[in-house]
């Protein structure tokens, strides 16, 4: 599939910028020039990498022009995170907000929200994200954060190459290949926000490699205040195996993995007929969903590849406001090859399926309830090298036809200059579209009554708009990379982009209904009536300045102007700072004095989100591994050091309340076996 | 920027794309340069891991390890860079420059290149029983006293070592080095 193909090329590429100590043996497929970060590599990855005719390809594709940050397992593993949301807070300018203890916010470049609707998210090629709201639903993806190779957060268009939805960032999350995770490995966390406890057994299967894994996830309450818990405990369990053959010219991969959970979150009054104290305790969330894939990849002598792949998923969920499930088939195609010394193309088409189905219950309703869809999309990207391999202009466009929207093009140009050395400078031009999603065009939701000074009570419905206009982005940006020598790199990225057509909530004229009680009622339409400029400055940066010393620095700012057509009636959605802080900054310190201990410390600053009203705070956490014996490791982790207990974010306009999250202490046990 | 100015934006972008679809076509050269520096920086790589493997007995505690090359001077560009600094244990890394009088003696590493091989064979037969790690890419190196050949196997670097030639000059290798090596003997010289 066109995401997995490109991926190791842009992944070296940060490696290079960056340079990175540790490289994910995944990545090593095609050479690189770096003297200094080969010579870091062990004796098995140097022979891994291919030194024929594919080099010379491989070679170009190093420099994708795109901002782009590479979470490595090394970074997951010494931050003691144990969710796929607060490892995202390790890349910068991706905004990461826990909601309560077991929902989050994330997006990138703003417009945050528990139903943030312009990041494209992959795990392993599959697109996770659910066109119900066109978001990811985070706790449906128990992934065993151990198995990951790497997760790649790409800010900014991509939807040339990556298609739908991948409007404001890419979110790539790729897992080791089961030959690197041979063996065992029992791993338990226990402490004041959970438990975890997982279990991965890796083997050999003919002349390919599996692994099979289960990981259970017990969060616990998180606070309404200090000392106030909020009544929302989850728990899932994810089962899953992945299993790779590689016999050239060809490689198979398979995987599979089915999540069953439960959680419970602090709720508005969900009844839209009482005045019933708010927030209030409901029946638990209950969810179930698997998926298969398979990938088939050749390679020819001359390193062309041809790529297939097809997955598919189900999910079903009961929430206390409706039921939902889902399944989807996808089937995708790639070939990439170099032409003549130039040209690298990569080009691709697919075909997704998607039969949705919503039932409400009180207080909520999807007209109609359920939905078929289809998804079409072609893609091809030219990267073309000129001026002696020192500019590479890489020109795409993929087009995509919808069953709902109809036709659309979402092109991109994109150069980068590698002429002086260490060092590289790119910008890019971008267009983008996010589809409407079925809560956009179908959904009506009824809020419960709020009392009023003219003695009726008022009835608000959200409802949702059959002629919803797709969301239109048009991105430029820049960056500029340095390495100094192989103790430090810094990454510069400076955007702006406009979109067109964002989603207002249009209030409709009050109304006094007398049936079934007298009350007044304002019906807000969904409408595409608001345009928005953003801009924002990236920059990131590691430094190591003595070998058991390692720091990481990023900050972040982001601005959004907004402006309402004429004639709009959500005057509050132009005052919007797209749930974004204009500041956010982080720091990193890892001390790692010898083999059997490593020492980290990581600050998050969050600056004030102004429209919903969450105070900056800066998140503190610590953690100390040690090998005990063999393969026998423990780790000390402290989170939220700073504050015993604070709000990230809040219930964002639907009926689920934010809550706080509260400081805690956990231990960490982790053996490996042959 | 108005829909019109956006319509713009794209006609200018797609005019670019012809411009440069046409340039990109006219054939170029340059790939090979690339290509070289990288090959030169993955042998380097494979020296400098061949070294840690190595054990040299007469090499005092503190004292630098010396790595000659001979032939191929990226190979010598890519050492300086990728071993500026480094250390291998105790043992800070000298890099021997090209064309420095050195005296092969004088090397605990020497990386030979494959067109020097074929002019110096005198030379080789010189620094059999010295304990210098000889490495090179010349076809059948380890089959005529040294030690160890990089070779090419479907497209990817693999090495043989030759333990006679290991034994006879002194130096010790890795057991976790030798698994990786096809290993070959004085005896399978036809």
């Amino acid at each position: 599939m066109k995401r997995t193909r490109i991926r190791p090329p842009i992944a070296q590429l940060l490696l290079v910028t960056l340079g990175l100590a540790a490289v994910p043996s995944a990545a090593l497929g095609q050479a690189q020039t770096n003297p200094a970060i080969l010579s870091q590599m062990s004796i098995e990855d140097l022979m891994n990498i291919e030194v024929t005719s594919a080099s010379r390809k491989e070679q170009r594709a190093t420099d994708v022009a795109a901002a782009i940050f590479v979470i490595t397992q090394d970074d997951i593993r010494r931050s003691g995170m144990t969710t796929i949301p607060d490892v995202l807070r390790l890349a910068p300018g991706v905004q990461v907000a826990q909601i309560n203890s077991n929902k989050w916010a994330v997006s990138v470049r703003g417009f945050n929200s528990l139903y943030s609707n312009k990041l494209l998210v992959l795990v392993d090629g599959r697109t996770v994200y659910t066109r119900l709201y066109s978001g990811v639903i985070w706790d449906a993806e128990g992934l065993m954060l151990d198995d990951i190779d790497r997760i790649e957060v790409i800010r900014g268009p991509g939807a040339a190459l990556w298609g739908a939805n991948a409007v404001n960032g890419v979110i790539n999350i790729l897992t080791k290949s089961a030959a690197n995770t041979q063996g065992g490995l029992v791993r338990a966390d226990a402490g004041r926000s959970g438990t975890q406890a997982a279990v991965r057994y890796g083997g050999a299967i003919g002349s390919g490699h599996y692994r099979a894994y289960s990981q259970w996830t017990g969060r616990d309450e998180s606070l309404i205040a200090a000392g106030t818990r909020a009544d929302d405990r989850s728990r899932d369990l994810t089962t899953g195996f992945r299993a790779d053959w590689t016999t050239p010219p060809g490689a198979l991969l398979l995987e599979g993995a089915f999540t069953v959970g439960q959680a419970r979150a602090l709720w508005g009054n969900l009844d839209p007929e009482t005045f019933a104290a708010s927030p209030v305790s409901a029946d638990p969330s209950e969810s179930k969903g698997g998926h298969v894939l398979a990938r088939w990849t050749h390679t020819r002598k001359s390193g062309a590849t041809f790529q297939i792949q097809s997955f598919a998923d189900v999910v079903r969920r009961q929430e206390p406001i409706a039921d939902y499930s889902r399944h989807a088939f996808d089937i995708d195609s790639q070939f990439h090859t170099a032409i003549g010394a130039r040209h690298d193309l990569v080009a691709g088409a697919g075909l997704r399926f998607i039969g949705e189905q919503l039932n409400g219950r009180v207080g909520s309703a999807l007209t109609p309830p359920d939905d078929h869809s289809r998804l079409v999309t072609a893609f091809f990207q030219d990267e073309i090298a000129l001026l002696g391999k020192r500019l590479a202009v890489t020109l795409g466009s993929q087009v995509q036809h919808d069953s709902y929207a109809g036709l659309g093009v979402q092109p991109s140009v994109r150069a980068m200059w590698s002429g002086f050395s260490r060092q590289r400078i790119w910008a890019a031009a971008s267009r983008a579209l996010r589809t409407p999603s079925l809560v956009d065009r179908g959904i009506l939701v009824a809020y419960p009554p709020t009392p009023t000074d003219a003695g009726l009570p008022l009835f608000l419905s959200v409802v949702g708009n059959p002629a919803a206009k797709t969301e239109t982005l048009v991105d430029a940006e820049g960056g500029y990379r340095i390495e100094i020598a192989a103790a430090a790199s810094i990454d510069v990225t400076a955007f702006t982009g406009r979109y067109q057509h964002l989603q207002t909530q249009e209030v409709s004229a009050p109304v006094v209904e007398f049936v079934p009680s007298p009350r007044l009622v304002v019906a807000t339409h969904f409408g595409n009536r608001l345009e928005a400029t953003t801009r924002g400055l990236e920059i990131s940066g590691h430094w190591t300045p003595l070998p058991a010393w390692r720091v990481d620095a990023s900050y972040s700012a982001f601005r959004v102007a907004a402006r309402l057509d004429a004639g709009s009636q959500d005057p509050l959605s132009a005052l919007t700072d797209g749930n974004a802080p204009r500041h956010q900054w982080q720091l990193g310190v890892t001390f790692t004095p010898g083999a059997h201990a490593t020492v980290h410390f990581a600050a998050f600053h969050v600056g004030r989100l102004a429209s919903a009203g969450v105070d900056a705070y800066t998140r503190g956490d610590i953690t100390a591994e040690f090998r005990l014996m063999g393969r026998l490791s423990a780790m000390v982790i402290g989170q939220n050091m700073f504050q015993a207990a604070h709000a990230e974010f809040t219930g964002d306009n639907s009926l689920l309340q934010g809550t706080q999250v509260a400081r805690s202490a956990s231990v960490r046990l982790r053996w490996t076996f042959r | 920027m108005s829909e019109r100015r956006a319509g713009r934006l794209w006609r200018g972008v797609a005019a670019l794309a012809v411009a440069l679809l046409s340039a990109g076509a006219r054939p170029g050269a340059a790939a090979d340069a690339a290509s070289a520096a990288q090959d030169a920086a993955l042998k380097a790589a494979f020296v400098y891991k061949f070294a840690q493997f190595t054990n040299w007995e007469s090499l005092a505690a503190g004292a630098p390890i010396v790595m000659c090359t001979a032939g191929d001077e990226a190979v010598s560009a890519a050492l300086v860079d990728s071993l500026r600094g480094q250390s291998i244990n105790t043992h800070p890394i000298d890099v021997a420059r090209q064309g420095e009088n050195t005296t092969w003696s004088a090397c605990h590493v020497l990386f030979i290149d494959a067109g020097e091989v074929r002019r110096s064979t005198g030379g080789l037969s010189a620094i059999r029983t010295l304990p210098i790690l000889s490495v090179s890419n010349g076809k059948g190196f380890a089959d005529r006293d040294g030690i160890i050949e990089l070779y090419v196997d479907r497209g990817k670097t693999a090495f043989a070592i030759n333990i006679d030639a290991t034994a006879r000059s002194g130096v010790r290798l890795s057991s976790q080095l030798l698994a990786h090596a096809r290993i070959v003997r004085d005896r399978d010289v036809k």
